[in-house]
């Protein structure tokens, strides 16, 4: 009961926050939502099943292309894209997680990573049709979603849609089996779970997530640009992950919040904010390993 | 707590009474201050304060002040965040600066968004100023003037057999298109042997060296920049390429960030040229700045230095003449009598009122070494002048 009240009360902060932000506040705060779902989408992979994806910058970007193709070549109405969007990303996400999930570990990590880089090598060199690396520009989202408080209700929705799915199929028959097979991929077999399929659905729901992260990122923006599918996309995910508490539910939303916050306070004073970020990622592997969410008890997800 | 809120509020009111007698007109400047490409963003900075403090020591601009924030741009992601905090949070009346090609791009559509006229002073993309909009300037040449500036030189030699090794991108591939296409116009006797297309920030060349040796070209282009340029130019040399082939062109090899870390070994007779040469023209204005910038920071101003530094004097000019930083005035003042003509240290600067481009004279040379400097200088120098550097522009008018 206790904890429901404190939801309540962060819920109804973030809906009276575009009113209390000035303008410049407001757009980092909608980039921290972007963020959040992108990494809530990410982290759902990594902590039901163990396997550290670094290819999903390709199902955020390929969400974003999506969005930025219809825009452009077809005249779609910005809010229209989204379906199109989640599902090119999920369509993606599960041709690329058919080679990937039947590996593990570091071959995982590294085959989902080459996959990327081979979709962004795509989007960069193929001129005629994405611009390669000029990128998409002037995407303008029309006058409603051009507006930053309602781009932050748009994200902020599609946050907490996104963070329900993943508590939802966390505690579904689906995240006891993922979990199952985490934990013991031989005997999760015996009792009849097929490791392939389940770990190919959570990977395809997972890219499908991503995506719509993607399209926030094209109306916040107003382009695309190969970087949204570089490896260094896939890595913002993992860091906000790590810096949040993997292991906790809210653990990536608040690791994106802290990375994006303090990146921009960072970057405008300073040009040595990789230098600041490698610090404090340092300070936290070494002591707090459970990141940021470790601080509030180490409680896992609820 | 309560006494910290009662001093703000004393500075906000003393403030907001006018106690600073003019309110400075604040300029946003982005550049690319981290990286591989520092060096180019910190010498487009180093210009940008010999212009402001200039200005300022002259009373500023309508008797304001001005008062520059520079950020790093970064990735485009960045770059648009950035440019958004300056329009919001600092409430820049200006933006200014940009290096890199697809960053331009990416800022552009957001300053007009916001009317917050964007003067581009480096980034050479021949697509920003065909987006035509309203308050994007770019007080530079671009990449294509270059290309066809190239082109024509190229039509001039006797040399028909000509390759290509040029950075795998945008920049790249868009700088041989339109010289190519170029000279075929002027020249149709021409024939490509070879296209080497090396990664962007790529370290090694051998490879694409000797393919495009195998070729047997008698003139090779490249749009080999910075970095890229001192290393395949390194690993030219002991291959012989500069002796095998008998024209070598390249639009920004007369950068002194390309030519300085060459130093003596630069190979000589190459053409190449640079947006602004330090030791063109030999005006006493030019000498002036070139002998303040020195003297200030230790270094000849690099191509970028001298066109941010003319770029914010352009600026400056433009809101004298509207008498007012509105961004439709200083457009207005961009665009009235058919263009704005600004005489600068490197030259007349004429901005097209369809696209908001700047068209100028364009200096090309060939390396040669003197006792003078420690690296290779452009001597003769070839200056192409700004009408025939005119393409047609999408823009309407």
């Amino acid at each position: 009961m206790k904890a429901r009240g404190w939801l309540l009360l962060l819920l109804a902060a973030l809906l009276a926050l575009p009113w209390l932000l000035p303008g410049y506040a407001l757009e980092v705060a909608i980039q921290a939502l972007i963020l959040a779902l992108f990494a809530t989408a990410f982290n759902f992979v990594f902590a039901e099943t163990g396997l550290l994806s670094f290819g999903h910058a390709a199902f955020f970007g390929g969400g974003a292309y999506t969005t930025a193709l219809l825009m452009q070549r077809a005249g779609w109405p910005y809010l229209l894209t989204l379906p199109a969007a989640v599902l090119a990303a999920a369509l993606l996400a599960l041709a690329i997680g058919f080679f990937s999930v039947r590996t593990s570990r570091i071959y995982f990590t590294m085959l989902t990573l080459a996959f990327a880089q081979l979709v962004w090598a795509v989007v960069h060199k193929w001129y005629d049709f994405t611009g390669g690396d000029n990128g998409i520009t002037g995407l303008h989202p029309g006058a409603l979603w051009g507006d930053a408080r309602a781009l932050y209700y748009l994200a902020l929705v599609l946050f907490a849609l996104g963070l329900t799915f993943v508590w939802r199929l966390h505690h579904a028959p689906f995240g006891y089996a993922l979990r199952a097979i985490r934990d013991n991929p031989a005997r999760a077999e015996a009792v009849g779970l097929s490791p392939f399929g389940y770990l190919l659905a959570a990977f395809t729901l997972s890219g499908a997530l991503a995506g719509a992260a993607g399209f926030l990122q094209v109306a916040w923006q107003r382009s695309a640009f190969p970087d949204f599918l570089y490896w260094t996309k896939s890595a913002e995910a993992i860091i906000a992950a790590i810096l949040g508490g993997a292991q906790a539910l809210f653990g990536p939303a608040l690791g994106s919040v802290v990375f994006v916050e303090l990146g921009a306070f960072v970057q405008s004073r300073t040009e040595y904010w990789p230098l600041v970020l490698g610090l404090v990622l340092l300070a936290l592997v070494l002591f707090l390993p459970q990141g940021l969410a470790g601080l509030g008890g180490g409680r896992a997800r609820g | 707590m309560k006494r910290w809120t009662l001093a703000l509020a004393a500075a906000l009111m003393v403030y907001g009474s006018g106690a600073f007698a003019a309110e400075p007109i604040k300029i946003g400047a982005l550049y690319m201050l981290s990286g591989n490409f520092a060096n180019y963003g910190t010498s487009s900075k180093q210009g940008v304060q010999l212009a402001v403090e200039e200005i300022n020591a002259k009373g500023g601009i309508l008797g304001r002040p001005v008062e520059v924030i520079f950020v790093d741009h970064g990735k485009p992601d960045q770059a648009v965040r950035e440019a958004k905090r300056l329009i919001l949070e600092n409430k820049v009346n200006f933006l200014f600066g940009i290096d890199s090609s697809s960053v331009s791009l990416a800022v552009a559509p957001v300053a007009d968004e916001y009317k917050v006229p964007l003067i581009v002073t480096h980034a050479a993309t021949p697509r920003l100023t065909e987006m035509c909009l309203p308050y994007v300037f770019r007080t530079s040449n671009n990449a294509r003037m270059d290309s066809w500036a190239a082109a024509a030189f190229a039509a001039k030699q006797p040399y028909k057999r000509w390759a290509n090794i040029g950075p795998d991108y945008e920049f790249g591939r868009v700088s041989w298109e339109d010289f190519i296409t170029r000279l075929k116009e002027l020249k149709p006797d021409v024939e490509v042997v070879s296209e080497q297309w090396p990664k962007f920030g790529s370290s090694d060349y051998s490879s694409y060296i000797t393919a495009l040796m195998r070729a047997k070209p008698e003139a090779v282009f490249s749009a080999l920049w910075g970095g890229d340029f001192v290393s395949f130019g390194k690993q030219a040399i002991p291959f012989g390429l500069f002796k095998t082939i008998k024209f070598y062109v390249n639009p920004t090899g007369g950068a002194l960030q390309a030519l300085e870390p060459l130093g003596k070994s630069a190979p000589e007779g190459l053409l190449v040229s640079a947006r602004y040469w330090f030791l063109y023209p030999e005006t006493e204005a030019n000498k002036a700045f070139v002998k303040k910038f020195h003297d200030k920071f230790g270094a000849y101003p690099s191509y970028n230095a001298g066109e941010a530094y003319s770029g914010m004097m352009m600026l400056a000019a433009a809101i004298e003449k509207a008498g007012s930083i509105s961004p439709d005035a200083v457009k207005a003042a961009f665009e009235a009598d058919g263009g704005l003509k600004f005489e600068s240290v490197e030259g007349l600067k004429w901005m097209r009122p369809a696209d908001h481009q700047v068209f100028e004279d364009l200096v090309w040379g060939y390396t040669k070494h003197t006792d003078a400097y420690p690296f290779a200088i452009l001597d003769p120098i070839v200056v192409v002048p700004a009408k025939d550097t005119i393409y047609p522009t999408k823009c309407a008018k």
